[in-house]
Parts: C-alpha cells; structure tokens; sequence
C-alpha cells in the first residue's frame, strides 16, 4: 500500500488565539512495503503526523492517500490501519489473548478465524505461551509484543509506531528493533516509525523523513542522508559524535583554515558554514593531498578510537583518529580528510552547496 | 517429594473444606429446629401477650428429654457461637485454598492448622478435626521434614531449650572495657529504644480506646437484645450476661408482632431500584464529564459541584411539590404510587458523579485512541474498557448507596406519611423500627425487643461491612466526607 501525503498542515490554535504550525506542508511518498523512520526533535511534529495519518487528530489542510484512496475524512477505524503507542496502551482487565482479540471482535471477524488469527499472530511476535496472562504480569519487551500483535490482527494497510522502543531499556531496544524489522518483512506492511533516537532510525529504516518545526528537511535513506545531508540541520541532528560545524571563508577559490590554503574549491568568495565528520578526519601521510597540521588541545581515548580536540578558526573541533596515530604526549598532529567529506552550506539557507 | 506432601495436603485441605461445610449446614438446620421450638406467651385469639413474657419459662421437649428454658438458651446462645466461629473461619480458609503457593508453606501454617483442630473440637466437629489433625502431620513434615514419631520426640528438646533460654541471666554489661563514645552510643540507643517502645505502647492504646468507642454501642445493642425486660431497665445494668441468661426469644417475638418481611421487601425494592438508577446515570454522566468535549462542559460541571454545598434537608419541601399532585401526583391523589415517590427523586448523586469522573479521568488518554484505531465505539468503550477498570470504585459507589437507602428515614415517612393507613404498607424498615413501639397494655415499652428488632435491621449492614470492607473504606477515603 502507497502512502502519500501532500500538503499536509496542522495548525493548534490555543486559547489565547495564537497559532501554533505542528506540521507545514508535508509532501511525502512512502513505497508500498517499505519501513520509513520519521526522525526529528521533540515538539517537532513527528507524533502529530503519526496520528494525522491514524485519523486521530483532523489535518488543518492538505491530504492523505492510501493507495488511490483519498482517505483524509476517513474515521480512524475505517482507515485500516495499526497504531502502536509509546505507552503500548494494552487493556489492563483484558488478558494478552482477549488485548489480541479485541479489534477483530469490533470487526465480526467469525470466531473461529478470529481465534486463529489471534494464536497466528501471537506466535509470529513470540507470545505464544503467554496469552492468558494480564499486561501487568508481562515484562516491557512482552508487552511491545502484545502492541504490536494488537496492532497486526485485523492485517492493517499501514502500520504506524509512535515510539514503541522508548519505554525499553538499552539491550531490550537492541533486540526489539531486530524484532520489529524482521516482523515488518515477514508481513511486507507498509510501516512509519516515529522517534527521536537517530541511531534507532538508521538502523531500522528503509528510509528516513528529517523533520524539523514541522517542516520537512529531508527524505532518503538512512546511509545516503548519513554521507550527504541536505541541509545543516541534517547535517547537525545525524551522526554521533555531532558534526564539526565553523564559520570559514573562501576567498580566491580556496577554503581557507587557520589562514592557510586547506581546499580547492569552484565557489564564489564569501562566508560559508562547513561541516566536518569527527570519524572523516585521517592522521595525514606523506603523499596526502589536503592536510593541516593543528594544535592538540585535549587527548581521549575511547578503546578502539582516540578523540582529539583542536581549534580550526577558533572554533572547536573534534576528530576520531586511530590510537596509534597519536600518544598520550603528542603535541601536534596532521590531519587530511576527503575533499567530499566537506560539506559546504550556505549561510543564509542553510542548504549544501555541491562543490565535487 | 516434597511436592508429593504438598499436593496431599492440599487434598486433605479439599475434605476438611467439605465437612466444614457440613458442619456449618448443621449448625444452620440445628439453629433453625431449636429456634423455632421457642415459645412465647399467646391469648385465646392467638396474639402475643407482653405482659407475661418477662415470667413465663416454657419447659421444651427434644427427642424426649425435657429442656428447661435455661438449657433452652444455652444450646441455642452455643449452637450462635459455633457459626459465629466457623462461618468466618471457613471464609478465610477458601480464600486460602484459592491462592496457596507451594512457597508460603511454613511451620506456622502447620501451627495455624493445629489451632483451627482445636477450634473444631471445641465446637464438635470431629471429622474436620481429625483431617486437622492429620494435615498438620503432613505440613510437619513437608516443612521439617519430621515423621510424627520423630516430631513428638523433638518437642522436648525444643521447649527445654526455649525454657533455658527464657530463664537464662542476662550477663550484666560491662563498661569498664569501654570507651567514653561507645558508652554514649550504646547510652543513646537504650534511650531511642525505650521511646519508641513507650510511642507504640500510647499509639495502640489510644487506637484501642477508640475501637472502644465505636464497638461498645454496637456490644452494648447486641447484648441488650438479648436481656429480658428487667435486665434491659435495671438502673444499675450487667455488663456480661451469662449464655443461659440470654433470651433469644426476644427476635421471634420481634419477628411475630413486626410485618418484618413486608418491609424488607420494601426497602430492597427501593434500594434496588434507586442503586441502579444511581449507577446508570453516575457512569453516564461521569463518562460525559472526563472524556466527552462540549461547550459548557466545566461549567455544567462546577454548577453540580455546587449543589453538593446546599443541605439535603432543603430539597425535601422542592422534591415533595414535584412528586405531589401539584407535580407528577405520584402521592397525595387517586393513584398513589410510592414507590416512584421514593425512587426517583434519588436516583443520581453528584458526589458519586465527581468521585467516578476523576476515577475516569485517571484512565490514559492513550486507550481511548488505541479503541478508536480498533474500531470501538464510544459507547462500547465505555462498557468494555472504563467501566471494567473502574469496577471497584462502581462496587464501593453501589455498596454506599445501598447504605443509605437502607438508612433513609426522612423521605419515606414523609412520602408514606401522606397516604394514611395505605401508606404504611409501604413503610421502609427503618420507619417501621421508628413506629413499632412493643408497648405493653399498660403503656411500658418494651425495650430489649425495640433493640432486637434495630438488631436485625443492622446486623445485615454490618456483614456487608465485614465483607466488602476494603471497598467501602476505599470509597470513604477518596470521596472525603460520604459516608
């Protein structure tokens, strides 16, 4: 099932009469069968398209297809769809089994095929021995899998997460995210996965929405956002540690660091913000052919890697180098990275410039 | 093995539940056979004379032995006892059987059997002493790991030891070794000990005196209602009165001369009727307030709250024009029909209403959502997952107004009181109590039997206190002042 939005807009109006723009103008196409991983900063509007799509909360303006249905005026249980919640919100006086049932009981699904369904279903999530059990006596991974089994009964056209993992502990996390791809491939749905976690996002999307004060910023896959972002937000908001960002100038086609030639470039003079990836940076060679020999301020060492601290334009940076590359007393290091690595963005629009 | 003993006492467990059962039937029939024996002085026309019953000692026969009237109220007052021993006793024991895990075993539930045995030798029923008995062998075993034999030898040893150990002289502790800051520290912890010993000792004693207050009318009811008329107004009244002294006869005189069942009927009716009306329209309206957005929502809301503020007393004279003839003409016309008259005016409560709507309120937005997505209407939402969550607070809600309907006095007598002769066939018991005077001919109230017949009207309410305890405490304590 295709799933497009366009011009998608919600605007909260508060007592006071002031305006508040949840979501501004989405236009988004999401394969049929794809995971998507909508990605943002709280208060960003992630959730609030999340249940725009659910038929939860009205749009402001701007529509919503399922396939070539135009679903916007739709009532959220004729949409098709399952809603897994941050909090599972699981029936508490229901059993798994009766939390399972219950949506194919509103659909007069038949009995005998609804109870089928319902032990099908549990066994695909690994539930199975625990459906007379009440949400209160499962673990949080266990109840996730009773969401996600309720959510999956009654086969929904679209599948939409809102945070489901962030109720979870670390390691729980890890595996659940395993579990929520491998459960999203065996039933090829159509599936949006709201969260803030980027780590979280890259690992299990197909693709990634950025969203930023309701504004999309940019739709692609994980990787490709990863290696080129397409504005300085993105740009910001992916990668941990975060991107190195500084103010620095061009001037006669050179990207000038410390006052020194550090880059050709076929760009007009002026003043640019760069982003650097701390892990881009290389301890230089001989035959190098951009490369800068800085100042190290401070040494870390974090097992595989070691992070440095030094300044480019006064401003500070960080790079992961190779352990060997330096020793707990060096003064001075030479660093190259590659010339596409380099992300230029303008100042005022925030977008990458294209400059390979 | 040991699971073996475990499962074995759980089926001794079975047995010892059904012949306490049976026991328990037994003293029923056995209660029921000597209470209907009892007799009471009667006329020519078969009405029941006052003024004899303090001096007539009627000489009963059973099974041929002859019974004095002591004898009489002795079995009787002991045969009362045995269910009043047995019945809570067995309660406590299903509830038990129901949640017993293989880890809560331990020596004292194997003392705890052995004293419930006790108990039930006492009150003759031997079959469930002697599965007691037995049981606890089993449950010495599982535990310690003792056969019977082995048990019985080291019962011996274990009191010497604790008898040593009692009489043993605490060795006087010695300072001289000491440092001056241990001496203060040990100083301090004496003295700590002391006053938190001296704190609980006056907390209890002060929670006692209360209990005092609030059990002793109670004892003091009970036990007037079964003195016969000279004891209930002697000036200078008997705090204990011996088994044989007590006059059970009292309740089947009350009983006799009182339409008891008349009005029970009538008060259930109405009790019934208006919970039931209470709780639609308390889960309605609780339902619209917490989940359901309107214009004027808080503002109907604050103005319900409000009313809460205005004495109920004041409603009577509004409340009566409405159902009068000037109104609906329930009472005071041709067709008079009470019952509405009483119902109707009582089938909402707005504490009830503010009590279950933040109950509502507690309940996560998110499951309204999650039941949106899975098809559920607002209406099978509201029976499928609100109500069932919030059940207890609906059972405390429905158990509070059973309690006041079966204590509501002023609004029935003013509703009977219009209709005359009629109306008193549709007197609540509480009026009945009111009007009932088992005066004597010559104008003396019996007292002890206005007691007994309060007595039988209260005891009900108290057994569903017992039962259901937890809920109503729960309801008192979250709703602040209904009670």
């Amino acid at each position: 099932m295709e799933l497009r939005l366009e011009n998608l807009t919600k605007i909260f109006t508060n007592k006071t009469g002031t305006d508040t723009t949840a979501v501004d103008k989405l236009d988004i196409t999401i394969e049929s069968g794809t995971l998507v991983g909508l990605l943002g900063p709280s208060g960003c509007g992630k959730s609030t398209t999340l249940f725009m799509i659910a038929g939860l909360i009205k749009p402001t303006s701007g529509k919503i297809f399922f396939g070539d249905d135009n679903v916007t005026r739709l009532a959220a249980e004729k949409r098709g769809i399952g809603l897994v919640f941050q909090n599972y919100a699981l029936y508490p006086h229901m059993t798994v089994y009766k939390n399972i049932l219950f949506p194919l009981e509103n659909m007069d699904v038949a009995r005998d095929e609804a109870i089928q369904r319902v032990k099908d279903m549990a066994n695909l999530v690994g539930i199975g021995e625990l459906l007379d059990r009440k949400p209160a006596q499962l673990s949080g991974g266990q109840q996730q899998r009773v969401a996600i089994a309720r959510a999956l009964v009654k086969r929904p056209r679209v599948l939409l997460l809102d945070e489901p993992l962030s109720n979870l502990d670390a390691r729980l996390r890890l595996q659940m995210r395993e579990e929520i791809k491998r459960i999203q491939r065996e039933t090829g749905i159509t599936t949006i996965f709201v969260t803030h976690d980027q780590e979280e996002a890259m690992s299990i999307s197909d693709k990634m929405v950025v969203l930023d004060f309701g504004v999309q910023q940019q739709y692609a896959g994980p990787q490709e956002m990863y290696n080129n972002p397409g504005n300085l937000f993105v740009a910001k908001f992916l990668g941990n540690p975060p991107i190195n960002t500084l103010e620095s100038k061009i001037k006669n086609k050179y990207l000038m660091i410390n006052d020194q030639k550090f880059m050709k470039v076929d760009l007009p003079d002026g003043t640019y913000d760069i982003g650097m990836r701390p892990e881009n940076f290389r301890a230089a060679s001989e035959d190098s052919e951009m490369k800068i020999e800085v100042d190290i301020k401070e040494i870390f060492h974090i097992g595989r890697d070691t992070m440095i601290h030094f300044d480019f334009n006064d401003q500070n940076m960080r790079a992961l180098v190779d352990s060997d590359a330096v020793t707990a007393d060096s003064k001075k290091i030479t660093l190259t990275i590659k010339k596409e690595r380099v992300y230029i963005f303008d100042k005022k629009t925030g977008k990458v410039i294209d400059h390979a | 093995m040991n699971r073996q003993l475990f499962e074995k006492s759980n089926k001794i467990e079975k047995y010892t539940f059904i012949s306490d059962i049976a026991a328990i039937i037994a003293y029923i029939t056995l209660f029921i056979i000597f209470f209907n024996m009892l007799q009471y002085p009667v006329d020519a026309e078969g009405e029941i004379v006052l003024e004899q019953l303090e001096f007539f000692y009627p000489v009963y026969s059973f099974l041929g032995n002859n019974i004095s009237f002591a004898q009489m109220n002795l079995i009787i007052s002991i045969i009362v006892i045995f269910m009043l021993v047995s019945i809570p006793m067995w309660i406590i024991n299903y509830k038990k059987l129901r949640s017993r895990t293989i880890y809560e075993i331990d020596s004292y539930v194997a003392g705890s059997k052995f004293t419930q045995a006790i108990i039930n030798l006492l009150s003759f029923n031997i079959v469930s002493f002697v599965l007691r008995i037995y049981n606890t062998f089993v449950l010495i075993e599982f535990v310690k790991g003792y056969k019977p034999k082995e048990f019985f030898k080291s019962i011996i040893p274990a009191i010497k030891a604790k008898y040593k150990k009692i009489t043993a002289k605490k060795e006087k502790e010695d300072y001289s070794d000491l440092d001056e800051d241990t001496i203060t520290l040990r100083k301090n912890i004496r003295r700590q000990t002391t006053a938190k010993v001296l704190r609980l000792f006056l907390t209890y004693l002060f929670l006692v005196f209360m209990a005092l207050i609030i059990v002793v009318p109670f004892y003091w009811m009970i036990l007037t209602s079964l003195k016969d008329f000279r004891g209930a107004t002697s000036t200078s009244p008997e705090f204990f009165i011996g088994l044989s002294r007590m006059n059970w006869v009292n309740f089947k005189v009350v009983l006799e001369e009182m339409n008891f069942g008349l009005y029970i009927k009538n008060t259930v009716i109405v009790a019934l009727f208006s919970t039931l009306g209470t709780i639609v329209t308390t889960i309605l309206s609780a339902y619209a307030f917490a989940r359901i957005e309107f214009k004027g929502r808080e503002l109907l809301f604050t103005i319900l709250i409000m009313t809460m503020m205005i004495p109920g007393e004041l409603y009577i004279i509004t409340n009566f024009i409405t159902v009068s003839k000037n109104g609906f003409g329930w009472v005071g016309t041709q067709n008079n029909n009470y019952f509405l008259a009483m119902i109707i005016p009582f089938v909402t409560n707005i504490s009830f209403i503010f009590f279950l709507r933040q109950n509502f309120k507690q309940i996560p937005e998110a499951l309204y959502k999650a039941a949106r997505v899975d098809g559920c209407s607002d209406f099978k939402y509201l029976t499928r997952v609100m109500v069932p969550i919030a059940s207890p607070t609906i059972f405390t809600i429905t158990i509070l107004n059973v309690f006041s309907s079966w204590n509501a006095y002023i609004w029935p007598r003013i509703i009977t009181g219009v209709g005359g002769q009629e109306g008193k066939n549709f007197w609540l018991i509480s009026n009945a109590l009111r009007d009932t005077a088992f005066a004597q001919d010559n104008g003396r109230v019996m007292y002890n039997l206005q007691i007994a017949a309060s007595t039988l009207v209260t005891v009900p309410l108290l057994i569903v206190f017992f039962l259901f305890r937890k809920y109503i405490m729960n309801g008192i304590g979250r709703s602040g002042t209904k009670g």
